[in-house]
């Protein structure tokens, strides 16, 4: 489960900061991509929305600064996570 | 802190003081790259300008404006603005602007623009927030969609960048949607 979402995380990230899926790591983040401006932030949150039909709340925006910390949210957002 | 209005992760809100005036609030407007895809900042600004404006803030209803500032190293980095705001039908125009450049990459003005919403919705209690951005400002495209506004409209060829004719997008944000979504 944590294996396809992860994978999909990557395909998004990806996609919005044009890089390979071997570019990125758990601890990829603004200070690891170059790309990763505030523009494409907003662009990430968004594409992430859409991939996985979610809505993050603003604290959760602010909170996406790395791809363990969008999984970490995103595990608590999807229906099947929840407890 | 100084006399924190509400405090986020990496900055917090406040009202401006005399020495944001002294500082480089002034000089923000007056930069050709903040000011491009500002539609009411063609001329240059000045201190005594700036101090004008910050002495009609005070006591002033109509339009809150609060000073951005850095948590880590207290320093004054940009403004951010509810104006128009109408007390009967409870809407309001929000504005912001980075003013240091070395933060204009970075999410401040996300977090900045966030809670200037909640300012507008939960402190003051407002049921719509408007705004506009010229259709070239690709990170106010994007700032609205994250925040979930609604494209209302479109001035036509409103204004004149580079010598291009460009349109005005204006979008709005409404309590419920706002609410549906951080609560």
């Amino acid at each position: 489960m944590k294996t396809n979402i992860s994978d999909r995380i990557k395909n998004v990230m990806s996609a919005v900061f044009g890089i390979s899926n071997e570019e990125i790591s758990d601890e990829s983040s603004p200070d690891t991509i170059e790309s990763w401006d505030s523009l494409k932030h907003m662009n990430l949150v968004v594409s992430l929305e859409e991939e996985f039909n979610v809505e993050f709340t603003d604290d959760n925006i602010i909170e996406l600064i790395n791809m363990k910390l969008i999984m970490a949210v995103l595990l608590e957002k999807l229906p099947s996570n929840r407890s | 802190m100084y006399n924190p209005y509400m405090v986020g992760k990496q900055i917090y809100l406040r009202h401006p003081t005399e020495e944001d005036v002294q500082g480089k609030w002034h000089e923000w407007f007056s930069d050709e790259e903040l000011t491009k895809f500002m539609t009411d900042r063609f001329w240059p600004n000045s201190k005594e300008a700036q101090l004008e404006f910050y002495k009609s803030l005070i006591n002033n209803k109509e339009r809150l404006v609060l000073s951005l500032i850095n948590k880590s190293n207290n320093e004054h980095v940009g403004v951010v603005s509810l104006s128009a705001i109408n007390w009967v039908h409870r809407h309001a125009d929000i504005a912001l602007a980075i003013g240091e450049k070395k933060y204009r990459k970075g999410s401040i003005a996300i977090e900045a623009f966030s809670m200037m919403l909640k300012v507008a919705f939960v402190r003051l209690n407002l049921k719509n927030v408007k705004s506009s951005y010229i259709a070239l400002n690709k990170e106010s495209e994007a700032l609205h969609r994250l925040m979930k506004f609604t494209k209302v409209g479109v001035y036509k060829k409103f204004v004149c960048i580079d010598s291009n004719n460009i349109d005005v997008i204006v979008e709005v944000l409404d309590r419920e949607t706002w609410l549906k979504r951080n609560t």
